[in-house]
């Protein structure tokens, strides 16, 4: 049973549909989980299912459904058939993408991964884990995942896309030892294997967790330009621009860069382009989840917002072509990846790197804190609004470490912050949907109690 | 399909695992979601297939199939042993127990695939217009979400047994804008049950409030910063109870030593006021669950009473570990996740303060008002959760509305300050991931209790 089969047999048992479109997708995934230093489980999974969006006029039903058989297709596309006849019309959705041919031709698909069995990722995690032990620091918990995608876009006007990615992703927690143990965390996501260096993550999560445990609580709040390294602002700036440049939340106005294109929004050092061509980045691929191709397109342009995200629903309601940008899939995940609806969104936001390297931005100061863990990294979509318990900030003095700290809150907004960039520098790290450098910025503070 | 369970065990066994589980899952999800009065996703999911689990010494071989070929499953069975061979973590055997058996159908009155979708549809769409209620309002979304689990597991130990879960959603969230601001408010109704748990709430009632409250937010203030008296509601004393204490109490950490609460049972950790339980069987709550994945019964988990430690919550693995009994907390996303301990209903009971005596004594603090999430921190036993609003309180009286807050510190150290905790618990359902995945859904809360605790919000 492969992918093409059951596309064709779902399109065909659509019945009525006046348009109708089948994402198809397969996935390979081995997991290795490391507990307390030693390999504790060892996972292969394989799954394989469709989505289907059936337009009746401008009536939409969509279904999903793992596939075990042919027949699964089949009822999968009868019943998005029969929510169709239910829903009410939309008020401008009513045509599928058409075909057009890709211009870009992203290689993200890495054969290591494609073929990897369990006692590959073994090695590695045992790997990661000694090296921190070495230095004398356990691993109580850690993870490596190797995924392989197969995915095929078909719809009735002819749309037909084919793609395939590999998605690696490892997370490790590391903790020193004593009543107040240091913790350290260290994650990779990639298409690629081999840039995941065992020994550099299992000396950074030593050298994380041993400085966590010597950081102190500040004694008063800070006012002073804040860095962030790219592991805690990727993940807030995915949230942020790439809810703020969709389409579909700024046509809902959630989206604080509503009424905005060709308007400042960030300080004139940002760049960001959303690159679907990036071979580093996991959802790089020649056309979106629609079948759209795709296309390099900047978003902030020296600071200017130069254009939104579009999916096909997005741009009816504009009464444009979509962007390319309808997108199902998550980037660290390879399991029943059908299942995801579509939304108009980001592939990898690439920020533009400064000149300097992080040591040679931090001394240009004479104070700064640099932020290097924090609880969760996230912030209000809507506002902009963050407050976040750090877990790991240092308070640097002509870039020499003067003293760290954890218990105290990183407190700012992320939409002002970025017109106050006060340096960028050109450390850049794929984080999620992202590729980044540590940025530093002035109007956030540090609260202690 | 039992059948073929039968004998993928059977090959697990006789290729030498010591312990094996199958469990076959199929779920089907209907999402409704409406915006701005279009309905935007209307959509039926199905989720089936066969996780299956061999355990040899301490490890885990774990593989998972969507099939229906017999061959395929028995194939997946020796893929399952092959892995566990490959596993260095050594572990205790699990012993014999209680083997669940039978047939267990969901305790619904009304089962939602007796009701058809256009009610659904209209309820969601009755859900988003009642935010229409003023032209501050930019944005109105309302969800129906309907999950109808069923799971059959067999293991080693002599499980036989399949049941059904069926969890029902319903949110409203709106957005307003003034004068370049915006702000959102969200109200939920849920709980596991059949349609009848939709009822406790008028849906007019319920998308006004939503509306009406994203619209107050907009006269938010900046909350203040540092520690100070902080009234916590239900939703974040729930978090407390849930992203600390709850984490950190899931024995898997204590076995492996990450937990700050290792070591600590029979110790006083917080005020004697304080009683805390995890508990998989309160009817109707977002949390509950007939059985775990492993197929333990759902119970009841007494983790701090009268402010002293009492233990941990259990899969199979863990109480084998530990010398206790299994508490059924072995839970996955589904069957193709990995199994851990995860919580299921988590909560603080009451206390004898009313909300008047908590907030009278009060010269200067923040009352909290629901919660954007949380994170958990099981080993250093810090806390932090994000609040939706707050509430400036200032000489024992409620006075302006305060913008989205932290609050963090130790939870021990705020445990210990905690000085009135309200006489009414209530729940708040949500997911929970351990780590950022592995969601499964629960639900924590507890009641109003006043502690000091570090805020701080832009």
């Amino acid at each position: 049973m492969d992918l093409r089969e059951l596309a064709d047999r779902a399109l065909k048992a659509c019945g009525d549909a006046s348009q109708a479109e089948v994402f198809a997708a397969s996935g390979r995934t081995v997991s290795v989980y490391l507990d307390d230093g030693r390999i504790k489980n060892v996972e292969e999974k394989d799954d394989i299912g469709i989505s289907l969006r059936v337009l009746k006029g401008r009536r939409v039903g969509q279904a999903s459904s793992t596939c075990s058989t042919i027949e699964d297709a089949e009822r999968c596309a009868r019943a998005a058939s029969r929510l169709a006849d239910l829903a009410p019309a939309s008020k401008s959705f009513d045509r599928l993408p058409s075909p057009s041919k890709a211009t870009l031709a992203p290689n993200n698909w890495d054969p290591l991964v494609a073929q990897l069995g369990g006692s590959t990722l073994c090695e590695l995690t045992s790997a990661v884990a000694g090296a921190a032990e070495a230095r004398g620091v356990k691993v109580p918990k850690g993870m490596i995942r190797g995924g392989a995608v197969e995915t095929l876009v078909r719809n009735t006007n002819g749309v037909d896309a084919e793609n395939r990615y590999t998605a690696v992703f490892s997370d490790f927690s590391s903790m020193t030892s004593g009543p107040q143990p240091g913790e350290g965390v260290a994650s990779y996501t990639s298409p690629w294997l081999e840039g995941l260096d065992p020994y550099c993550m299992g000396a950074s999560l030593a050298e994380q967790a041993m400085a966590a445990q010597c950081a102190t609580t500040l004694p008063s709040s800070l006012r002073i330009p804040v860095f962030i390294v790219p592991d805690e602002l990727g993940n807030m700036l995915d949230i942020l621009v790439g809810s703020a440049a969709s389409a579909d939340i700024v046509q809902r106005k959630r989206s604080p860069w509503a009424g905005k294109l060709g308007q400042q929004v960030a300080s004139p050092e940002i760049t960001i382009v959303d690159d679907p061509g990036d071979p580093r980045a996991v959802l790089s691929a020649p056309y979106d989840d629609e079948g759209v191709p795709t296309a390099v397109r900047p978003v902030v342009e020296n600071g200017v917002l130069r254009s939104y995200l579009y999916d096909a629903y997005s741009s009816s309601v504009k009464g444009q072509a979509p962007s390319g940008n309808g997108l199902r899939r998550g980037p660290h995940n390879s399991q029943y990846v059908f299942r995801g609806g579509v939304s108009a969104g980001h592939f990898n936001l690439l920020v533009s790197p400064g000149g300097r390297n992080r040591e040679q931005m931090l001394s240009s100061f004479d104070r700064c804190a640099l932020i290097e863990k924090v609880s969760s990294p996230d912030v209000n979509p809507v506002t902009g609004a963050f407050a976040l318990e750090v877990r790991l900030g240092h308070v640097l003095e002509h870039g020499t470490v003067k003293s760290s700290f954890k218990h105290a809150l990183v407190v700012g907004n992320l939409l002002e912050a970025l017109k106050s960039v006060v340096a960028i520098g050109r450390d850049v790290q794929v984080v999620r949907s992202t590729i980044l450098p540590t940025i530093g910025m002035e109007g956030i503070e540090v609260v202690v109690g | 399909m039992r059948d073929v369970m039968l004998r993928a065990l059977e090959r697990m066994r006789d290729l030498g695992a010591e312990f094996c589980d199958v469990r076959f899952q199929d779920s089907t999800d209907l999402m409704i979601r409406v915006s701005d009065g279009e309905v935007r996703t209307l959509t039926d999911a199905r989720l089936s297939g066969f996780g299956l689990r061999a355990r040899i010494g301490g490890s885990w071989g774990y593989s998972a199939i969507v099939t229906e070929d017999s061959g395929k499953v028995l194939d997946a069975a020796a893929r399952a042993v092959r892995s566990a061979r490959a596993g260095t973590a050594t572990g205790r055997p699990i012993p014999d127990g209680k083997a669940m058996t039978g047939h267990h159908p969901a305790r619904v009155k009304v089962h939602p695939s007796d009701v058809p979708v256009e009610d659904k549809l209209s309820m969601a769409r009755e859900l988003d217009a009642a935010q229409r209620t003023s032209d501050k309002v930019v944005n109105t979304n309302a969800a129906y979400v309907e999950e109808i689990k069923r799971t059959a597991v067999v293991n080693s130990l002599g499980a036989d047994l399949d049941w059904e879960d069926v969890r029902l959603r319903l949110v409203a969230s709106t957005v307003a804008a003034e004068a370049g601001r915006r702000e959102m408010y969200h109200s939920f109704m849920d709980g596991t049950g059949g349609m009848e748990v939709l009822k406790k709430r008028d849906l007019h009632e319920m998308g006004a409030a939503a509306a009406k409250e994203a619209v107050a937010m907009l006269g938010g203030i900046k909350p203040p910063s540092g520690r100070i008296t902080c009234i916590t509601d239900p939703v974040i004393s729930g978090l407390l109870a849930h992203e600390v204490m709850g984490h950190a109490s899931e024995a898997d950490e204590i076995v492996k030593r990450r937990s700050f609460l290792t070591d600590k049972v029979g110790q006083a950790v917080a005020n004697e006021q304080i009683t805390m339980v995890d508990d998989g069987s309160v009817d109707g709550a977002h949390g509950s669950i007939q059985f775990d994945d492993e197929g333990t019964s759902s119970s009841r988990t007494v983790i701090i009473e009268n402010g002293v430690y009492r233990g941990y919550m259990h899969s199979l693995e863990t109480a084998a570990e530990l010398n206790a009994k299994p508490t059924g907390n072995a839970r996955a996303q589904d069957f193709g996740r990995r199994m851990w301990v995860r919580m299921t209903n988590t909560f603080f009971e009451a206390g004898d303060w009313t909300l008047e005596e908590i907030i009278e004594d009060v010269k200067f603090g923040v009352i909290t008002d629901s919660m954007i999430n949380g994170m958990e921190d099981p080993v250093g036993g810090g806390f932090e959760a994000k609040a939706l609003r707050g509430f400036l309180v200032e000489n024992g009286r409620i006075t302006r509305p305060v913008r989205s807050l932290t609050l963090t510190g130790k939870a021990l150290d705020i445990l210990r300050t905690t000085d009135a905790v309200g006489d009414r618990v209530q729940l708040d359902a949500g997911m929970c991931g351990k780590g950022a995945e592995d969601w499964v859904p629960v639900a924590s809360g507890g009641p109003y209790c006043r502690s000091q605790i570090i805020v701080g919000g832009d």
